[in-house]
């Protein structure tokens, strides 16, 4: 009887608390949303309202329609896709040679790879401003890429390097036998085991590409075609007055192609962080 | 057609740890050869040398005559089973057998059907379509065998590969790859640390220990005929039984003295002693636990050439008992038939057939007899 009750307490309290958790958590997704439906002299009274009074849908066509929304999303997709694609490649490449590999000081180029990717971004603003010019790369796509690349390799790498660890040798020994070369290893073993990192990583990358701010406004600076969607749709942030209507609006949209990567994605995800080794 | 031969083979580990040392044999064409030996002696190293995943330090090593320490493995022509089968999971079993035909670009309908019919023979055929992960260890084992076979190499290497499996397994298996060599005719080297395998599976063994090869011969006469005491120690379950001991010639009549009794060694042995080993005198006995006798059986053995012993154990087989007895300071072991009736504690004078003793030099242990 008396585990029952504290069963029972036990369970309700960590309900309670994951309750909490996720209502701190998605609150300001919520609104958002609200936000988003209202109309711009509802915002501004004094008295919150969590409901609107009338759901005013035409913020979205307006957002869509006016912000040259179509051009910044692309510009969105397109600084993702290939980041992503870079960060997979390049980690996965370079995790393959630091797990499996000997070579005179292997340890220690590891660690300095790592560490030093793990300066943030904005630490290193000014000097990377300062490179990019010198290179002419301001203003340009690759100018961006390029350091959102950089920017996903550590953590990356990492995580494949541990994925690579646990495969044994004896793997790749007998493909090297079945008469593969190392890029055909790398190829044909590598990639294929390793789909669980190449989702969590493509989740991660995306997400943090997608979300980007400071940096894509750093470097294109006077080019605002280029503008990814984050950037894009700031316009409707003003000195004096911010339209907040449609900056929700805006940022709603841009919410959903991450909720969609995830949603594809998650499976594998989950089992890239929880899968360690691989016994055939 | 392929001969396997190692001259004068080393490997230094980076680190400068020596794991093989001057190894030197000639593995005949479609000759089922075993490495032997206790953990840890190199035959790994090499194994590992000749398939080419582990490079030759020093020493050549030719296959078919053609010397190829410098040839990539993925050229040597040599398939490789492995101790954890390493299938590659993400496969079918169709294509784990598939992947070095694939690889090599042979086109699909060859590849079809050798595949089709290694599965045949190795009794995989209904699961070529499953995952390496839905098979017993049983089947996983033939999957990486069937792996070897599809590429007709020149050699196959063999790992340890029963030693992830049970021991009912292990025996099948065992008459399973004996099999497949009759039936495929190539050159096999096969690893193992245990000796059942070797005796039973090898057209010749070679014995290692440490990073040495300690002899090499077929299975009966390295049983019969050990060349040292290491081997003699290692070949045979359960294992020879050692005595130390003085040779003393009396009265033209040789005995082996230890402390507690006293052996009278027959005229062909001291004939063979005086060939080689003049002027040895400390020595180790070794004799088999089947060579080990109750007196009461022999009625006409020496009362001179008697051990008296204490039972300290009885392990019943089925067929035969093994007596684990106490001499003096020596544990021995006796295989007898399975009627006598012994109890632990009891005493009993055992015999030895003098015939059958082995005689090693007991610093080198280098064998004695011929
Ligand atoms: N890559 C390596 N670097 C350094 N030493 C090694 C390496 N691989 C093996 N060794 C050492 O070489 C020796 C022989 O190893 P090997 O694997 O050939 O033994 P083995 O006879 O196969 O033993 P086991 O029966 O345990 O498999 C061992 O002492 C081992 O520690
Ligand atoms: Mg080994």
């Amino acid at each position: 009887m008396r585990y029952k009750i504290e069963n029972f307490i036990r369970g309700a309290m960590s309900h309670i608390l994951l309750w909490m958790v996720s209502i701190v958590c998605l609150f300001p997704l919520v609104w958002m949303l609200s936000t988003s439906f209202k109309r711009m002299d509802e915002v501004n009274t004094s008295v919150l309202t969590f409901w609107p009074k009338e759901f005013r849908f035409d913020n979205y066509v307006t957002v869509i329609r006016e912000a040259h929304f179509g051009q910044y999303f692309m510009n969105s997709v397109f600084y993702t896709s290939l980041t992503v694609l870079g960060v997979l490649t390049f980690a996965s490449m370079a995790a393959f040679v630091f797990s499996k590999f000997k070579f005179p000081g292997d340890r220690l180029f590891f660690y300095l790879f790592i560490g030093s990717m793990m300066i943030p971004i904005p630490g290193a603003f000014i000097p990377l401003f300062i490179l990019l010019i010198k290179l002419n790369l301001v203003n340009t796509r690759l100018g961006l890429i390029l350091p959102y690349i950089n920017s996903g390799l550590a953590f990356a790498i990492y995580l494949f390097k541990g994925f690579f660890d646990e495969i044994p040798n004896e793997l790749l020994e007998a493909a090297e036998l079945d008469g593969c070369t190392k890029w055909k290893v790398y190829r044909m073993i590598m990639i294929p085991l390793a789909k669980p990192i190449l989702a969590t990583v493509s989740i991660f990358t995306a997400m943090a590409i997608w979300n980007e701010y400071l940096l894509a406004l750093v470097i294109m600076i006077s080019r605002p075609v280029l503008f990814p969607l984050q950037v894009g749709i700031m316009k409707f942030q003003g000195v004096h007055i911010t339209d907040y209507p449609h900056l929700m609006a805006g940022m709603g949209l841009a919410t959903i192609p991450i909720l969609v990567i995830y949603l594809l994605l998650q499976r594998f995800m989950i089992k890239g962080v929880t899968a360690g080794a691989i016994k055939g | 057609m392929a001969e396997v031969i190692l001259k004068n083979v080393s490997k230094i580990y980076p680190g400068g740890y020596c794991a093989v040392q001057d190894i030197s044999m000639e593995i005949r064409d479609k000759e089922f050869m075993i490495l032997v030996g206790p953990s840890g002696c190199g035959k790994s190293t090499t194994l590992r040398m000749i398939a080419g995943l582990e490079s030759i330090s020093s020493g050549d090593l030719l296959i078919d005559g053609k010397r190829v320490n410098d040839v990539p493995a993925m050229d040597r022509d040599i398939a490789m089973v492995f101790q954890n089968y390493a299938l590659y999971p993400h496969m079918t079993i169709f294509d784990n057998m598939a992947f070095s035909l694939h690889m090599r670009k042979y086109p699909k309908a060859e590849i079809k059907k050798r595949v089709e019919e290694a599965a045949e023979i190795l009794g995989l055929t209904a699961v070529l379509d499953r995952k390496p992960k839905s098979l017993s260890g049983g089947q996983r084992q033939r999957v990486a065998v069937g792996r070897a076979i599809v590429r007709k190499p020149k050699v196959f290497l063999f790992d340890e590969p029963l030693s992830n499996l049970d021991a009912a397994l292990r025996v099948q298996m065992r008459a399973e790859l004996s099999n497949l060599h009759h039936r495929l005719q190539t050159t096999m080297i096969y690893v193992t640390h245990d000796q059942v395998e070797a005796m039973t599976m090898g057209d010749r063994i070679a014995v290692l220990h440490k990073a040495r090869i300690q002899q090499i011969d077929r299975p009966m006469a390295l049983y019969d005929r050990p060349a040292s005491q290491f081997v003699a120690g290692f070949i045979g379950s359960p294992a020879m039984n050692f005595f130390r001991g003085r040779i003393k010639e009396v009265n033209n009549e040789m005995f082996l003295e230890s402390d507690g009794f006293s052996l009278k060694l027959l005229p062909q042995t001291r004939d063979s002693l005086a060939r080689g080993g003049q002027n040895v005198t400390d020595v180790m006995l070794g004799i088999r636990p089947e060579d080990v006798y109750d007196k009461l059986f022999i009625p006409a053995a020496e009362d001179r050439n008697v051990l008296p012993a204490t039972v300290d154990l009885v392990e019943p087989m089925g067929a035969e008992i093994f007596l684990r007895l106490r001499c003096g300071a020596y544990s021995i072991t006796a295989r007898m038939r399975k009627d006598v009736t012994v109890t632990v504690g009891q005493d009993m004078d055992l015999v030895l057939d003098m015939k059958r003793i082995h005689l090693f030099e007991a610093d080198s242990g280098r064998a004695l007899l011929s």
